[in-house]
């Protein structure tokens, strides 16, 4: 035990050197004494002549290497009794600082898996996603036609490899029961774009890809969930949609493919070769359902790439098209799509922990420049009794570090825990936020801040308060002198902090207002009373037109002969879902304005009762009524902005559209009977949008006359249920009449509609609860730090409170001489954070919906709000200087 | 506190002085500072509060050997005596201390040409 002999060797040369000091100053007065001066004299003569003794020792026990860490564990003691011996200072410093960092911590782990490392894939940089704009639908790039992405993949030259891949759901089954599961297909190509290999297995090959064939590769969590994490389950079985599909590889745990933020729903647990149908392959300009992805070249740009993509685009615009649709192309990096829908919310985030977390450090700044005046005294006692300026130093950087050290912990805590809790109420629009993991870097980077503000604050007033020391402040004559210009420094920190608060809370302010304005108006729809759900007819038993109908005759029949039910429909869309199909038509008795492109709108096909189901709300003429048949005239209901766009003053009701491109087809016309309020089909936020319903009775039937293809209803179908009872007795109703028409069919996502509105809601809700709770912290920090320096300067003006007091002040004056200090400062940080507000609410400006950034009612109600909070804080040490005793308060000079 | 009246001459000087004085013979702290103050005439005054700091570090170093002893007075000392190590490092460092004053007389004579 080498350092255990050191440390005995180290007690006694320690106590050798007390000794030997002693010997030392005992001959030395000895001499003296001999010289002739009296034994007191000497004794005094031959300290003075030593120095200081404490010193001494001191400086001769650092010779002893042990010293620092003894001195470093006897400081840690030290700074720990000083903590303890002000439990309320210390509380205070540890937990602003604490709510700072565990704030911050929580929200760069977030931004940073959010916005640096959006794609799990090797080299994300160079993944890039395949996109066209056109200009007839609008200057957004949207996703490919299946002939286009075939011909980008044969043709580009500038990626190792392109692929495509569009999202479904399948019901799978066998062995269990059924389930809905989302799948992709995706071509062949696409996991060389990845470059992910599967953990076991293999991926589809090109002839897969090209003839159909029903094999599938499945996500790990499926190989254990349903396969028990089978190793022999290469060639078995999946059934998507009673289909048996061949199960060839299992990709590794954590692969995610759509990645997160870029579909909406669930993980995708299937993946099934593309096998584009002829059909598919020949829908030039229709379509643009395909989303496409690439991999770059080592050393091909974007721009070039885009460049290569475009030239194709523009020779399929004139050879193919022969520029009936014109449309260009383009490739845009990845991982900004990824992170592009969050990129303003996160920057907005870290904004607001940032002001926290200066917030905070201004607090800790101010309590410790308060206690730095309040231990001037004790600073020089230790100074009078031998303590080193390096000593003293090292003191308060270790009571520093000891703040800072504490806080990061409590820190760490609550950044662990906040993380859980923001991931895991992450709205799905915002699932790249759902990533972020403890980042202990980042821990240590913001505890680093607290620590570098802690010390800084923390040993500046103590070493002014050691270098002014002497009898002067031992005979406590600083006490009137030494806080003015303290004061002012605090007095300006609280302006400072007051002012963040103000920007924080408008920020918070506009985003509240922004979700009422959300929920208040309104999707268009009556979501009380309504329950849907999701069923896909498997194409294995279903495939017949005549069938699915039957199937869909027989469900809205035994629907409607429940008592509790009042309508129920089926449609092909729902609103709110993001599920839509675009159509292009021709508006009967419309002049497009020159250079015009075509009209598209989302079709939805409907069941007769689908519009009084999900409540759309009737504007003018009908619903739809099961008169409108296959023998009936061909009719529609448009929504109110298709109306006011093509026919805007005049009567909509027996104006007439047709689908296609030309009004010579021959296709026949279909007559408005009716029109509905703008249903939100993708987002509450999203603006209303032209809209066409058409009666699914009305769908052609197979073997039907006509030139170019027609909608179907398909298989696909969203089923309401309007009625009376719970919501939970209209579900139970709707999937047992599901099952007993067929046994393993399963009903997705079925829930009310008004949880469809508030899951759609749940990105404000989200931004606002965020921004809200942050708003919250810099409010109660703000508070805080008015209070204490209110309170602080109230004790250091005792005296002069108790002379006015003497002097006929009655306790109002007090109270009103106090507060209007504190309302004062208020009032400054209230105007300056006005300002910084105006200039900061424009980059808020993609979040806010319904509200401008430079709301008047919102800064009016966080300027008044802030000024209540500051008079109440102030409210409590004025009262306490009220109630100042005069004659106390003067005998204690 | 103390004033700082001492300064050190230049960086070791304080060390040499002891292990000169004490390879002459062994002597305790307070002995040390009489015999330094009477060597230098009294142009040298040993400052007590770097004395024993300066002790310590040399005993640390292992250039001196303490040990305590009763003197001719009655009075417990602890006598310091210089190691072959710190016989060496005198030497070392007069020699070079040597060369600096050399160096120091070269630059300071007058110009003799």
């Amino acid at each position: 035990m080498r350092w255990l002999d050191r440390l005995r060797a180290r007690r006694t040369a320690d106590r050798d050197l007390a000794e030997e000091i002693q010997q030392h100053l005992d001959e030395k007065t000895e001499d003296l004494v001999r010289d002739g001066m009296s034994r007191d004299e000497a004794s005094w003569a031959a300290r003075r002549a030593f120095g200081n003794v404490t010193l001494t020792r001191e400086r001769g026990r650092d010779v002893w290497r042990w010293a620092l860490v003894e001195d470093l564990a006897s400081d840690a003691r030290y700074a720990l009794r000083q903590l303890r011996r002000s439990p309320s200072f210390a509380a205070a410093a540890v937990l602003t600082l604490a709510i700072g960092i565990g704030a911050n911590t929580a929200i760069f782990s977030i931004a940073d898996a959010a916005l640096l490392n959006p794609l799990p894939f090797p080299h994300p940089d160079r993944l890039v996603t395949v996109n066209e704009i056109v200009p007839l639908i609008g200057q957004r790039p949207i996703r490919l036609t299946a002939p286009d992405l075939v011909d980008f993949e044969q043709q580009s030259r500038s990626f190792d490899a392109l692929g495509g891949w569009t999202p479904a759901t399948a019901e799978l089954s066998g062995g269990h029961e059924s389930e809905q599961v989302q799948t992709v297909r995706v071509t062949a190509s696409l996991f060389a774009v990845l470059q992910v290999p599967p953990a076991l297995g293999r991926t589809f090959t090109a002839d897969e890809d090209r003839d159909g064939a029903t094999v599938c590769v499945i996500s790990d969590g499926l190989w254990h969930r349903w396969f028990g994490a089978d190793p022999d389950v290469l060639d078995r079985t999946a059934h998507l949609d009673r289909v048996a599909y061949r199960v060839i590889g299992v990709m590794p745990r954590g692969f995610e493919f759509p990645p997160r933020g870029m579909l909406q729903g669930t993980r995708a647990d299937v993946w099934v070769p593309m096998s584009l149908t002829p059909d598919e392959r020949q829908a030039r300009g229709d379509s643009w359902d395909y989303n496409g992805i690439a991999r770059l070249k080592p050393g091909v740009t974007v721009a070039q790439a885009s460049a290569d993509v475009d030239a194709i685009a523009r020779h399929i615009v004139d050879d193919v098209l022969a520029r009936q649709l014109t449309f260009s192309a383009l490739v845009r990096p990845m991982g900004e799509q990824v992170s592009g829908s969050v990129r303003p919310l996160v920057l907005a985030l870290l904004g607001a922990v940032a002001c926290v977390l200066l917030i905070a450090c201004v607090n800790v700044a101010n309590l410790l420049l308060a206690r730095g005046a309040g231990r001037q005294k004790e600073m020089a006692v230790r100074v009078a009794l031998g303590a080193g300026r390096g000593r003293l130093l090292r003191q308060l950087v270790s009571e520093a570090l000891l703040l800072a050290l504490l806080a990061g912990l409590a820190g760490g805590l609550l950044a662990w825990w906040s993380l859980d809790a923001i991931t895991r109420v992450v709205p799905g629009r915002f699932a790249a936020l759902a990533q972020g993991h403890f980042n202990w870097p980042l821990l240590l980077f913001t505890a680093g801040i607290a620590v570098g503000t802690a010390v800084v604050v923390g040993v500046v007033p103590g070493l002014a308060a050691g270098r002014g020391v002497g009898f002067e402040t031992l005979a406590d004559r600083a006490r009137s002198t030494g806080g003015a210009p303290n004061r002012r420094v605090r007095a300006a920190l609280v302006v400072t902090e007051m002012a963040l608060a103000v920007v924080l809370l408008v920020g918070a302010g506009l985003l509240v207002r922004s979700f009422d304005d959300v929920l208040s108006t309104g999707a268009g729809f009556e979501p009380e009373g309504a329950v849907a759900g999701h069923v896909d007819l498997p194409e294995n038993g279903y495939r017949d037109v005549a069938r699915q109908q039957q199937f869909y005759r027989e469900l809205l029949e035994r629907l409607r002969a429940r008592p509790t039910v009042e309508f129920a429909g089926i449609g092909t869309t729902l609103p709110l879902s993001g599920r839509r199909s675009e159509r292009v038509f021709v508006p009967d008795e419309y002049t497009p304005p020159p250079g015009a492109g075509f009209n598209i709108a989302p079709m939805t096909v409907v069941s007769s009762a689908y519009l009084q189901a999900i409540g759309a709300r009737l504007v003018h003429g009908r619903y739809f009524t099961r008169q409108d048949g296959g023998r009936g005239e061909p009719v529609t209901i448009v929504s109110e902005s298709l109306a006011r766009r093509y026919w805007p003053g005049r009567d909509p009701i027996g104006r007439r559209l047709k689908w296609g491109t030309e009004r010579a087809s021959r296709r026949p016309w279909l007559t408005v009977i009716g029109v509905v309020a703008d249903v939100k089909l993708d987002a509450l936020d999203a603006p209303g949008n032209v809209q066409i319903y058409v009666p699914a009775d009305q769908v052609e039937s197979p073997g039907a006359p006509g030139p170019e293809r027609d909608v179907t209803i398909g298989r696909s179908v969203f089923v309401v249920v309007r009625g009376r009872g719970t919501a939970d007795a209209l579900e139970a109703g709707l999937r047992e009449t599901v099952r007993g028409l067929d046994a393993r069919l399963a009903v997705a996502g079925l829930q009310p509609l008004t949880e469809t509105v508030s899951a759609s809601a749940a990105p404000q809700r989200f931004n606002m609860l965020m921004m809200a709770g942050f708003a919250g912290m810099a409010l109660l920090l703000a508070a805080i730090g008015i209070y204490g320096v209110v309170a602080y300067s109230v004790a250091q003006r005792t005296q002069e409170i108790g002379i006015r007091t003497a002097l006929g002040a009655d306790a109002g004056r007090v109270v009103r001489l106090v507060l209007r200090e504190g309302l004062a400062l208020a009032a400054l940080g209230v105007a300056i954070g006005t300002v910084a507000a105006a200039a900061l609410a424009p980059m808020l400006k993609t979040l806010l919906y319904g509200v401008k950034p430079l709301d008047a009612p919102t800064f009016a109600a966080v300027a008044v709000l802030l000024l209540s909070v500051a008079v109440a804080a102030t409210y409590v040490p004025a009262r306490r200087a009220a109630r100042v005793d005069p004659t106390l308060a003067l005998r204690s000079e | 506190m103390t004033k700082s009246g001492r300064k050190d001459l230049f960086p070791g000087a304080l060390e040499m002085m002891i292990l000169q004085t004490l390879q002459r013979e062994p002597l305790h702290g307070y002995a040390l500072v009489q015999h330094i103050r009477r060597a230098s005439n009294d142009l040298l005054q040993v400052e007590e509060g770097s004395l024993y700091p300066a002790l310590q570090r040399m005993l640390e170093a292992g250039w001196v050997t303490a040990r305590w002893r009763v003197s001719e007075s009655g009075r417990r000392i602890r006598v310091y005596a210089v190691t072959s190590a710190g016989a060496q490092h005198l030497a070392r460092e007069v020699s070079k201390f040597e060369r600096m004053l050399e160096g120091i007389r070269l630059v300071l004579a007058p110009v003799t040409r």
